[in-house]
This record gives C-alpha cells, sequence and structure tokens, in this order.
C-alpha cells in the first residue's frame, strides 16, 4: 500500500519535470519568433513608406523625451508591424501577435519601443527642445 | 556633478516584482511555520496542503492552457495526499522530498511564462488602467 501511496506525490513532481520541459521549448520559440521578426523587419526596412519610418521615429522620440504617444500614433505603428508579422510562420505569428495585439496600451507601446529599437531607429537629441519651441 | 543612480529597466522591475508578489510571498506561511514550530520545519500536513493549493493558483493565473492542466493534475495529486496525511493520519514515504521537488518546478515554470510575458512580450505586471495586476 506504502509504495501506490508514494506513488502520488512523485507522479505530481514528474508532472512538474514535463511542465518544466514544454515551458522551456516555449521560451526557446518565443525567443526565436522575435529574432525572425526583427529579422524580417531589417531586411523590409528599406521599403518602408516615409510616412510610417517618421511615425516610428516619432514614437521613439516621445518615448525617449517623456512626451506622452497618442493612441492613433500607436495604432498607425501597430498596423505597419502587423504587415510583417503576416509573413511569418503560424508558430512565430501567434508568438508576435501576444505581444503585438496584448491588451495593454502601455505593454503595446513598450513592445513597439522595443521593436523600433531594434531596428536601429535612434532618437533627435534636440527633439524635445523643439516641441517645446513649437507650444 | 555626480550622475543620477540608473534603476533596472521597467519590464525588469515589472518582472521581479512579480517574482516577489505573486510566486514568492505565498510561501511565507511556511516560513512562519518553520519559525515558530518546536522542530523549525514544516510539517508534512502542511506541505501537501500548501503544495495543492499553490499548484492550483498558479495555473489559474497562466495563460497557456496546457500549463493550466498541468498545474491541475498537480494539484489534484497533492490534495489527495493531503487527504491520507490529514485524514488518514499516515505518512508518505519521501512526500516531503517530491513535494519541495514539484514546487521547485512550479515556480520554473511559472517563471518562465512570466518572463515571456513581462520581459520578451513587455507587459506590465501593474497595470490598473488595464483593470490590475497581470
Amino acid at each position: 500500500m506504502s509504495v501506490y501511496l508514494e506513488l502520488i506525490p512523485a507522479i505530481a513532481a514528474l508532472t512538474s519535470v514535463l511542465a518544466t520541459a514544454y515551458s522551456a521549448y516555449k521560451l526557446k520559440n518565443k525567443v526565436d519568433a522575435e529574432k525572425h521578426f526583427v529579422t524580417k523587419l531589417q531586411e523590409s526596412r528599406s521599403s518602408f513608406e516615409i510616412n510610417d519610418l517618421n511615425n516610428l521615429k516619432n514614437i521613439r522620440n516621445k518615448i525617449v523625451h517623456n512626451v506622452e504617444v497618442n493612441d492613433a500614433d500607436i495604432s498607425k505603428a501597430i498596423a505597419l508591424l502587423e504587415m510583417y508579422v503576416q509573413q511569418l510562420n503560424e508558430v512565430d505569428k501567434r508568438f508576435i501577435n501576444e505581444a503585438v495585439l496584448q491588451e495593454s496600451l502601455k505593454g503595446r507601446l513598450r513592445y513597439v519601443d522595443k521593436i523600433i529599437t531594434k531596428l536601429g531607429i535612434e532618437p533627435e537629441k534636440e527633439y524635445n527642445k523643439q516641441s517645446q519651441a513649437d507650444a | 556633478m555626480a550622475n543620477r543612480v540608473k534603476g533596472l529597466p521597467p519590464h525588469w522591475e515589472e518582472y521581479l516584482l512579480c517574482l516577489l508578489l505573486h510566486m514568492a510571498l505565498p510561501f511565507l506561511p511556511l516560513l512562519f511555520e518553520m519559525l515558530f514550530s518546536s522542530s523549525n520545519a514544516v510539517s508534512e500536513k502542511s506541505l501537501m496542503l500548501f503544495s495543492a493549493m499553490y499548484a492550483l493558483s498558479i495555473g489559474l493565473s497562466s495563460n497557456s492552457k496546457l500549463m493550466f492542466g498541468f498545474t491541475i493534475v498537480i494539484s489534484i495529486f497533492f490534495s489527495v495526499a493531503f487527504g491520507v496525511v490529514a485524514g488518514g493520519g499516515n505518512s508518505i514515504p519521501n512526500s516531503v522530498t517530491y513535494s519541495y521537488f514539484a514546487l521547485f518546478g512550479i515556480f520554473i515554470i511559472h517563471g518562465i511564462e512570466r518572463y515571456n510575458r513581462h520581459v520578451i512580450d513587455q507587459t506590465p505586471f501593474w497595470d490598473f488602467s488595464n483593470g490590475g495586476a497581470g
């Protein structure tokens, strides 16, 4: 009887090992998906429309210089990113969409900023002074 | 002029806050039992009950259906173990070791899931504008 009893927590522990292995596999896929996405964007950067590129640069500037980014700018940036998400394979698409289409607006903005940074779009040093002068 | 000390990036702060508040804080009752019991150890009964409840509560906050399934299975097994230990008064051989092992596993799997969510996806942990902790 005690042998069977011992099996109860042992199976639970074994289940946690399986779950850990699955988690590690998922983490690897997630990191790979983001790499594929950034590579795809870098390869396509030359085909970005000037307005889209300016919008990304504008978002980066606003974040770096602590200016509030409006919803329309984020939506435009997400629409641009989504265009390239659609070119990924199904697994990558699912992982990237978890970030790009997340419920939190703050989270979406942070993720867009992370991707812009990975694309190497630099903020302008004079942006803040200029916007204050305009105001 | 002295430079400001740079803190961690916000997504790392939120990830660590999640590890601290959501994942480590529930262990507090076990810590206090260990501190105040005469044997300075957590009883088998408490550990089985805690393992069942911890697995269940962590599973409920998971975004993955499979992880939710895994933690429910873990919780059911420890619930049975708790019933045997508390109701039957029997001790299960090596149950404490298995229990710590499973708890460590649950901590790791959910830690990885939260890493995906807060560090890779940049989702805030505490976003009151979006209904509280995520």
